[in-house]
């Protein structure tokens, strides 16, 4: 069975965009996670105020594509989202003030996911393409609920130039995201 | 170990006083445990750099009692039987200090020297209050990130968040705490610095002092804007996080939801724009980063720095500013500087364009940036920041008096004030010796910034003790130590991250140095010469200057050229200057060196209780200023409406609001988002009251943090060139000249480029219509007959937000717009490029589609703008004269930033002309010689 599991693991590693990654455990908030991170990406701490961002290799653009982690703060999933259309406008509205300030627009935006993997047992996504005098990018926000009680938030960009190349790899890099359970975990109840 | 977060805030204080080490180590490290610190102040200017070395930093409340010891001592000398003070006594030191240290000083500078101790030790005292009021204010440092997280949980897990939790998160207070204090330190000593540097270079003759003056003011601008910029690009992330959807996460009740929102915008903006910044790094920057995060930091924050320099220095200032007043200078300086900061720095920066795209754009396309700016300047919201309590206040209080005295000590409070320390200095406040010293007086010590560093270079081989230099870095990181503490930071990282920063200190040795040199006192006993121009020169032994002696030549317009190797320094003035001073008539010839407003005829208005008098500016002294101050007088102008009323101080005294010097009040209309200047004596107290019931915030224009309101004219109440507007068009108005008032409305419009045709302007809207109006026949007619250039159907696609729109060669083009307006698109040179005219607005953009993206649009100034409106209604010489003039603008913007074009037409024949600044120094240009027409 073990041999089985380790058979089927390695054709999706190396069939996949991740096939030589490596695995990084790191502490955000009060949880543990592990991801793969993709051969050549940085993984930095605490730059820019990302408690952890992986950053892709450079490019000719000059914009490397980025997932940044941050704890959002939040708690419960249900009543962060819990309004539908009303949360998405939101979301819409606050990102067209943003772009706005910064003298951009909109493209298009990404509809509301609701996802989970092993390890999230829930996600949240929402994302978006602009574009700023800069170039044009696409932005994805996601939100996943950690040992069932904290949210944490993720961020990526990536530059239009590389959208085909780098957002595969951003997804896959972005699903093995896992959330290891922790002591507090076990023994704090969830908020919910 | 330290964390990012520390070193991120250490780093933003290190740079906050870049260049503004306002403490020498020698007052600094040698204020021992036990010592007198005058002593130690004294001492200091007779030793040299090398023999000083940091030991201790003096703490809060020895600094308290010293201060109180050395009150005791003055008062035994300086005092009569009477017990007031006689100044023409002599005052010793008389405590254990040795021979080579011991001075005598008389009893009025003994006295200068206490006011500001106990100044010190009251703010020292008040600022020990203020850490009682807010105890644990952990918004103020993200250093307090897991303590952060252990005051939200104040509010219990799965309880909707209470309405003071929701009041507290909506005010924000700490964040204005922990602004406004490195602000207003940073912009009383270094920005300030650094900007007169940038300011003197291009402006000579302008009375130096003034201008310090007035852009030690207004760099608050610039450091509010910087903060808000850097500070939050790099640091505010986390800080955001948890203050925002932590505050009240999963606290919040579906009723409040909006407050979720509003914090989950404020995160995804934060992220969204640094993570722009993390996406520009490269490996290079990321590597080095993981290397020594400090050094990166320091390394960001230099960058940032030397952008404001290369910013400042480009040349725009000298440009816009040519024909200015001092003031006006000043404040020009202050809204470049706060533009870039906030809108430039701030934007680009955190965006990620990157210092290196930026010092390219300034080098290559400085005088445009700078016009943008200048623009920008006049245009864009001010920088707006939340209602601050009673503590704020006060801190904001204490760290802008702190930074003026900061010359003379510096004191860590990294221990409290003990309580009988606070009651015994309370206790000696309410005595006489206190009362006698603490009579207004002026401070000297930020008066006298004015130096090139070249000439105090000179000057310190000579007689002048430039004490306040030495030490500068190490005297640097113990201010930062002391700030640290109200900041919440780490002290003792504040102090070796700056200890070894080594960045800035050239601009801040200057000005100390001067400000040194102003305080050397002693007789003059100048020799006097003539140089070739006639103008008569002044040589003075430097040492020989005091500081009132040095204040008043500069505030006669003297200017001090050089110190010579023998250190004599020398001033120069014109024979008419010397005759002034020679016949005293020099003293106060600049307002703003006294900070009373002037009316146009050089008078001031002064109103004391009931009495209303009128006064000649020169005819008034600092002395006579404050001493009207203290004794609550208000200064106003004669062409203020209320210039001559009397104001009833009590009129809304029961609402408690404060009513301004001049009578004023300032409402923010929440419901319709304006803000009114009102005369505070037509406001009832009831309609006050209404309003503090719906929350409108009231305050007075003497508050620098409220936005002052905008007039009709487009620019913010109290700009100079707003007032003149303002006071032609009311004599107009009262004379029953509408229309004439509505042709200089216009024209003070078309002056600030804030052409807004649905406004209102004085009644002007209607001729601002015609003449957009005959703009766009003339531009019709002119697009039908021009070869080679041609008018193109324009489409307007409102989901795209494009301009879409084909080219002559069938070249399909689209401009980025942001609304729906009246565009002319014409495109020229086969479509490569295209003039964008907005016709109401005659704004005017230029898209260049060979060039990269970024860079492809070029807004017009206002001069430029005129002049393209009136080149694209003209063929000259059979030429399209937009082409040539468009060539033109861009060759001059390039080559030479402070001319300026116009359209003449003489003798039937139609010409571009240069103007270079005519009312300053009258000459035209015609362009090649006519030729390119």
């Amino acid at each position: 069975m073990k041999k089985f599991v380790l058979w089927t693991a390695t054709i999706i590693l190396t069939s996949s965009a991740l096939a030589h990654a490596s695995v990084k455990n790191f502490t955000v908030g009060d949880d543990q996670f592990t991801i793969n991170v993709p051969n050549g990406w940085q993984t930095p701490k605490d730059f820019y105020g990302f408690p952890v961002s992986l950053i892709g290799p450079d490019n000719k653009e000059g914009h490397r594509t980025v997932i940044g982690i941050t704890p959002s703060g939040a708690a419960d999933t249900d009543k962060v989202f819990d309004q539908g259309d009303k949360d998405i406008k939101s979301y819409m509205s606050g990102r067209e003030a943003w772009l706005e300030k910064f003298e951009g627009k909109s493209i298009s935006y990404d509809s509301y996911q609701k996802t989970k993997w092993t390890g999230i047992e829930e996600a949240h996504t929402l994302g978006y393409h602009y574009e700023l005098p800069t170039g044009k990018f696409y932005e994805r926000s996601i939100f996943v609920l950690c040992n069932g009680r904290r949210l944490y938030h993720l961020k990526s960009i990536t530059h239009s130039e590389y959208e085909k190349t780098d957002n595969k790899i951003v997804d896959e890099t972005i699903k093995t995201l896992k959330c290891e359970k922790t002591v507090a975990s076990a023994t704090k109840p969830a908020t919910k | 170990m330290k964390t990012l977060n520390q070193t991120i805030l250490s780093i933003l204080c290190l740079q906050l006083f870049i260049g503004n080490i306002p403490v020498s180590q020698a007052q600094m490290g040698l204020i021992k445990t036990g010592t007198r610190v005058s002593e130690q102040l004294d001492s200091e200017s007779s030793r040299t750099a090398s023999e000083l070395k940091i030991d201790t930093a003096i703490e809060a409340e020895q600094y308290v009692r010293e201060t109180m010891n050395q009150n005791e001592l003055f008062s035994q000398q300086c005092s009569n039987k009477d017990g007031e003070i006689d100044e023409t006594r002599a005052f010793t030191l008389s405590t254990h200090i040795s021979d080579e240290d011991m001075q005598i000083k008389n009893c009025a500078q003994e006295r200068d020297k206490l006011y500001h101790m106990n100044k010190l030790s009251d703010e020292l005292i008040a600022e020990y209050n203020i850490d009682v009021e807010t105890p644990n204010c952990s918004q103020c440092s993200i250093v307090h990130h897991e303590s952060l997280k252990e005051d939200s949980d104040a509010t219990p897990p799965g309880e909707a968040c209470s309405l003071a939790d929701q009041m507290k998160f909506k005010k924000e207070p700490c964040n204005n705490y922990c602004l406004w204090k490195p602000a207003i330190a940073a912009a009383t000593t270094g920005m300030g610095t650094l900007l007169v540097n940038a300011f003197t270079k291009g402006n000579d003759g302008c009375p130096k002092t003034s201008i310090v003056g007035q852009v030690s003011s207004c760099a608050m601008n610039m450091v509010k804007g910087l903060l808000k910029g850097i500070w939050e690009s790099i640091t505010g992330l986390a800080k955001l996080v948890w203050e925002g959807l932590k505050w009240c996460g999963d606290k919040v009740a579906k009723g409040a939801k909006w407050l979720f929102w509003d914090a989950w915008h404020k995160t995804e903006d934060k992220t969204a724009t640094n993570i722009h910044a993390v996406s520009q790094a490269d490996q290079k920057e990321v590597k080095d980063y993981e290397k020594d995060k400090e050094g990166w930091l320091k390394h960001k924050f230099n960058q940032v720095l030397d952008f404001i320099k290369e910013l400042t220095y480009v040349g725009l200032f000298e440009r816009e500013s040519k024909c200015m007043n001092c003031a006006q200078k000043g404040q020009l300086m202050c809204e470049i500087g706060g533009r870039v900061a906030s809108d430039v720095v701030g934007f680009t920066f955190t965006m990620g364009v990157g210092y290196g795209a930026l010092k390219t754009a300034v080098t290559k396309l400085g005088p445009k940036l700078a016009e943008v700016i200048a623009a920008a300047s006049k245009t864009l919201p001010k920088i707006k920041l939340a209602g601050k309590s009673t503590a704020i206040t006060k801190a904001m209080n204490v760290v802008e008096t702190k930074a003026k005295w900061i010359g003379k000590a510096v004191v860590t409070t990294t221990k409290p004030i003990s309580k009988t320390v606070i009651k015994s200095w309370n206790a000696f406040k309410s005595g006489k010796v206190y009362a006698a010293i603490m009579k207004p007086k002026y401070s000297k010590v930020i008066d006298g910034i004015k130096l090139t560093g070249e000439a105090v270079s000179k000057s310190i081989p000579g007689k002048v003790v430039i004490s306040t230099a030495r030490g500068a870095k190490d005297a640097f990181g113990k201010y930062l130590a002391f700030d640290n503490r109200i900041m919440g930071a780490g002290a003792v990282t504040g102090a070796n991250l700056l200890s070894s920063a080594g960045i800035g200190m050239s601009e801040f040795q200057i000005a100390r140095m001067y400000a040194k040199l102003t305080e050397v006192a002693g007789a003059s006993k100048a020799g006097i010469t003539f140089d070739k121009k006639g103008n008569q020169v002044m040589r003075v032994p430097a040492s020989s200057l005091s500081s009132e002696q040095m204040a008043q030549f500069n505030r006669a317009g003297v200017s001090l050229t050089e110190v010579s190797s023998d250190g004599e320094t020398i001033l120069r003035m014109s024979k008419k200057t010397f005759r002034d001073l020679k016949d005293g008539k020099f003293a106060t010839r600049y307002s703003e060196e006294l900070g009373v407003p002037i009316s146009k005829d050089g008078t001031v208005v002064i109103k004391q209780g009931s009495q209303v008098t009128e006064k000649a500016v020169k005819t008034l002294t600092l002395e006579e200023v404050s001493k009207l101050r203290d004794q609550g007088a208000v200064f106003t102008t004669k062409e203020h409406p209320q210039a001559f009323k009397v104001l009833d101080p009590n009129h809304l005294q029961s609402t408690g609001i404060k009513v301004g010097e001049e009578g004023e009040i300032v409402v923010k209309n929440l419901e319709t988002g304006t803000i009114q200047l009102l005369d505070a004596s037509k406001v009832k107290p009831e309609e006050v009251k209404e309003w503090q019931k719906k929350g409108f915030p009231i305050t007075n224009k003497m508050d620098s943090e409220w936005e002052r309101p905008v007039s009709k004219l487009g620019v913010p109440e109290g700009d100079a060139i707003n007032h003149t507007a303002a006071a032609k068009l009311q004599e107009l108005r009262n004379s029953g000249k509408g229309e004439e008032a509505s042709k200089i409305a216009m024209n003070d419009v078309e002056e600030l480029h804030v052409i807004k045709p649905s406004e209102d302007i004085f009644g002007a809207s209607q001729a601002a219509k015609d003449k957009l109006e005959s703009l766009k026949k003339i531009q019709s007619k002119h697009l039908e007959g021009i070869e080679g250039s041609k008018a193109v159907e324009t489409k307007y696609n409102p989901e795209k937000g494009l301009l879409e729109f084909e080219t002559p060669d069938g070249v399909a083009q689209s401009i980025s717009m942001k609304k729906s307006g009246n565009y002319v698109v014409e495109s020229y040179q086969n479509g490569k490029m295209a003039i964008v005219k907005d016709i109401e607005s005659g704004k005017i953009e230029i898209h260049d589609f060979t060039k990269p993206r970024s860079s492809k649009v070029t807004t017009l100034s206002k001069d430029d703008s005129i002049l393209m409106n009136e080149a694209m209604g003209k063929t000259i010489n059979g030429k399209p004269a937009n082409i040539a003039a468009l060539d033109e603008v861009k060759t001059n913007l390039e080559l030479n930033h402070e001319n300026k074009f116009r359209i003449i037409e003489e003798n039937g024949e139609k010409k571009i002309q240069l103007e270079s600044a005519p009312e300053c120094s009258p000459k035209t240009i015609e362009i090649g010689s006519g030729k390119a027409l």
